[in-house]
């Protein structure tokens, strides 16, 4: 063996090592026991099967470890007629008293989690309900689980006062999480380090946007995803007021004051709900669902250039062109499902949610 | 009160139940499988079986036992092991629209002459369950699986509840900027998330309602007891520059009245629906586009040796909310002052009792930057700013404070 091919080999088995260690670290420093979540709100996965879940009701973020492993196969894709029903029976109630909060597909094994609430009042209890390949709906039961859990900073303690968490990602070590307040109407996009710190809290950043280069506004945020622009992760976010925002994930430093550039207006009484970044046949794709439009997806391959600066009339949108599947209506939540589909939850015309996976449009 | 003493058992009578004993089970899931070949064992005489709900302090169903069983029944079920258990003792839904409900999540065990289900949640109020004990998991090797026994139930309903009604609705002026970005509805108890707007409709003077009026969040935005919820007009339509605004207009038009209802179909957190709605009808008036300017507030500061209120005058409303906990009295340290607080005259005015007497000296009234009027216009700050208009000048600070001084109280002639 050459030494250059020596070096290469310790190179590459050093490099294996940190990323091994690095792998370990997710879950070190997580306890075995009852993450008592007061609520079970926005959910996401981290590498390593863990599950991060926002809980709105005692200001926290919880890291939990599911141990999920892969349930194989399916032959068909995912379909779970009425889940909601199904959900509400195994909690010994009807799908009127549970609301399904969020859904988070574990990419390494395409089981699929959801965070729900039995009851509707303020006492009602958080369960998190899995869903494996084949549609089987059972309870994750949250008991003797490696778990982590970090308050979100700042959060309000005042007497009235609760911020909501309406969405969370985890991304380059970090999980970004949006909120918005019950009283004032302000931006707080934290970023806090995970593995959490018991040092390091994180900070809220105000996250400004423009409008046709006139005015300029802070505004919550209402869902987002990171998304790759020229080998630099990016932020887009999809505001409360509907313009589709994108700046550096590099900008969101604790305390700043951020300036996103507006690459899409989504025209009247849009209400985007979630999204995801894809790639399809070499192109990349955000897919969002939003309540006026179905389901949105926007060509991002310009993004890099995209900013709007002039108001187009018509009720249509500005910026980076897009297309409405309307064949997808009601749809509530997604999240990608393997290399290939998406999986939605659609409230029907009944008003019954169905959990159903679809070819990556 | 203590659990236990509240505890009461609740049997239910053989005339409110469906008793069923049969072989099928079809619609449970299938216990472990025994060898086939003996005799079964005969199901006990209906008349004998019964089920029997424990109640918490709230009347709900927390335990539901199943008695009247034979001995070889009781026996058979504790040589099952856990996972077993669960199987043989199930509690499901009873829906029309669900022929093959899974189980009610819970554990079954052996409680004295019964046999026990403890679900993971107290079941729902005014519901019908059925409960199977699946035999055929406790029989003998090589005996005939015996018949399932199977006995419907309903629970109680909830009595006795006291009726939800809308208490207040702020803000309490009846004329309102056009571009109003916040409305607090407060109810006389706990709500129900999920379907809010539903329940909240803009009129206009014609009582036609207006569409895409408010931002509407799947999260909802209540306080910690669900007695308060906060309803955001469009920001998408207040917000200058914006596209739906540009192309539907503001949602409120200066010199126009609106009436903001809410109807009596909201369901509290009993399920239960309203006993009272709300009204409140309001005028517009122009925009208001400028930040607050505490300059202009005007504090009434009483005399020395008093527990007297200050109170500060502003010049418009602001949120009802934040000024009950944003603005604070300090003293020359720099210490809080212990008190308490009331906003009134339609949210112009606020005002702060001390619990200890005032003694001499100068304090400040203390504001968070945070403080929003009715347009969501913050202390240096509007709510969307012109990036050509002139440089307005910016606070950066999280408070601000305003000196006042306590005084001897004038002398007496």
């Amino acid at each position: 063996m050459s030494k250059r091919t020596t070096l290469l080999v310790a190179t590459l088995l050093t490099f294996s090592l940190i990323s091994s260690s690095r792998a370990a670290d997710l879950t070190a420093g997580m306890q075995k026991g009852t993450p008592e979540l007061k609520s079970a709100g926005p959910a996401t996965f981290a590498p390593q099967g863990i599950l991060l879940v926002g809980d709105t009701a005692g200001a926290t973020i919880y890291a939990i470890a599911t141990g999920d492993t892969a349930s194989g196969s399916p032959s068909e894709p995912l379909n779970v007629e009425k889940i909601d029903e199904k959900i509400a029976a195994m909690l010994g109630t009807t799908s009127q008293q549970i609301l399904i909060n969020d859904l988070a597909v574990n990419p390494e094994t395409g089981n699929t989690y959801l965070t729900v609430s039995r009851g509707k009042g303020p006492d009602s209890k958080p369960v998190i309900v899995r869903v494996d390949a084949s549609g089987k709906v059972s309870e994750f039961a949250l008991k003797d689980v490696p778990f982590s859990k970090a308050a979100i900073p700042n959060a309000p303690t005042e007497k009235g006062r609760q911020e909501v968490t309406t969405d969370l990602q985890f991304t380059n070590g970090q999980i970004l999480v949006a909120g918005l307040s019950n009283e004032e109407f302000a931006s707080t996009l934290r970023s806090i380090p995970f593995p959490f710190s018991a040092v390091e809290k994180g900070a809220g950043i105000e996250i400004w946007h423009s409008a046709h280069g006139k005015f300029e506004t802070a505004s919550p945020v209402r869902t987002f995803a990171v998304f790759d622009i020229g080998g630099q992760p990016n932020v887009l976010a999809a505001y409360t007021c509907t313009p589709l925002v994108k700046f550096p994930l590099s900008d969101l430093k604790p305390g700043s004051k951020v300036k996103g550039t507006t690459i899409a207006e989504l025209g009247n009484r849009n209400r985007p709900l979630d999204m995801i970044v894809y790639n399809k046949g070499g192109k990349d794709f955000l897919l969002m669902s939003n309540n006026a439009r179905g389901v949105m997806k926007v060509d991002v391959a310009n993004i890099d250039k995209a900013g709007v600066t002039e108001h187009v009339k018509g009720g249509g949108t500005a910026g980076l062109s897009y297309e409405t599947i309307k064949d997808l209506k009601g749809v509530t939540q997604l999240d990608k499902l393997g290399k290939d589909q998406v999986l939605l939850l659609v409230q029907s015309d009944s008003g019954a949610l169905n959990l159903k996976a679809i070819q990556l449009p | 009160m203590s659990m236990t003493r509240d505890r009461r058992w609740h049997q239910i009578g053989l005339g409110l139940l469906v008793a069923i004993i049969c072989g099928c089970g079809e619609s449970a899931p299938a216990p472990p499988a025994a060898a086939t070949g003996e005799t079964a064992t005969p199901a006990p005489p209906a008349s004998k079986l019964r089920v029997r709900i424990l109640t918490n302090s709230d009347n709900l169903a927390e335990k539901i036992d199943l008695v009247g069983l034979d001995s070889s029944d009781l026996a058979a079920f504790e040589k099952l092991s856990e996972v077993q258990r669960e199987s043989a003792l199930a509690v499901y839904v009873v829906a029309p629209n669900q022929p093959d409900p899974p189980a009610v999540l819970g554990e079954a065990t052996r409680a004295g002459d019964a046999l026990q289900f403890t679900p993971r949640f107290p079941l729902a109020p005014d519901l019908n369950y059925r409960m199977v004990l699946h035999r055929a998991a406790g029989a003998k090797d090589g005996a005939s699986p015996a018949p399932d026994i199977s006995l419907e139930f309903k629970t109680a309903a909830l009595r006795g509840l006291p009726k939800t009604v809308v208490s207040r609705i702020f803000p309490s002026s009846d004329q309102l900027p056009e571009n109003q970005l916040k409305f607090y509805i407060h109810f006389s108890a706990p709500m129900s998330r999920g379907e809010a707007y539903e329940h909240i409709h803009l009129l206009d003077a014609d009582n036609q309602e207006i569409e895409g009026a408010f931002l509407e969040l799947g999260e909802e935005l209540w306080d910690p007891e669900m007695e308060r919820f906060t309803l955001l007009c469009d920001p998408g339509r207040i917000k200058r520059g914006l596209k739906p605004r540009e192309d539907l207009g503001a949602v409120l038009e200066e010199g126009k009245t609106y009436t903001l209802v809410v109807d009596r179909n909201w369901a509290d957190a009993n399920g239960s629906k309203l006993a009272e709605g709300g009204r409140k009808k309001f005028q517009v008036l122009p925009p208001d586009e400028a930040p607050i300017d505490i300059t202009a507030w005007k504090i009434e500061p009483p005399a020395a040796g008093t527990t007297g209120a200050v109170v500060v005058r502003f010049p418009e409303a602001y949120d009802h909310s934040l000024l009950e906990r944003i603005l604070s009295i300090t003293d020359a340290e720099g210490e809080k002052l212990a008190g308490t607080v009331e906003v009134s005259d339609k949210e112009t005015s606020w005002q702060f009792k001390p619990t200890q007497r005032w003694v001499e000296g100068t304090y400040q009234l203390v504001a968070h930057t945070l403080l929003e009027d009715l347009a969501g216009n913050s202390i240096g700050r509007a709510f969307d700013v012109d990036v050509f208009a002139p440089v307005q000048n910016k606070i950066t600070a999280e408070t601000v404070s305003i000196p006042f001084t306590i005084d001897k109280p004038a002398a007496k002639r």
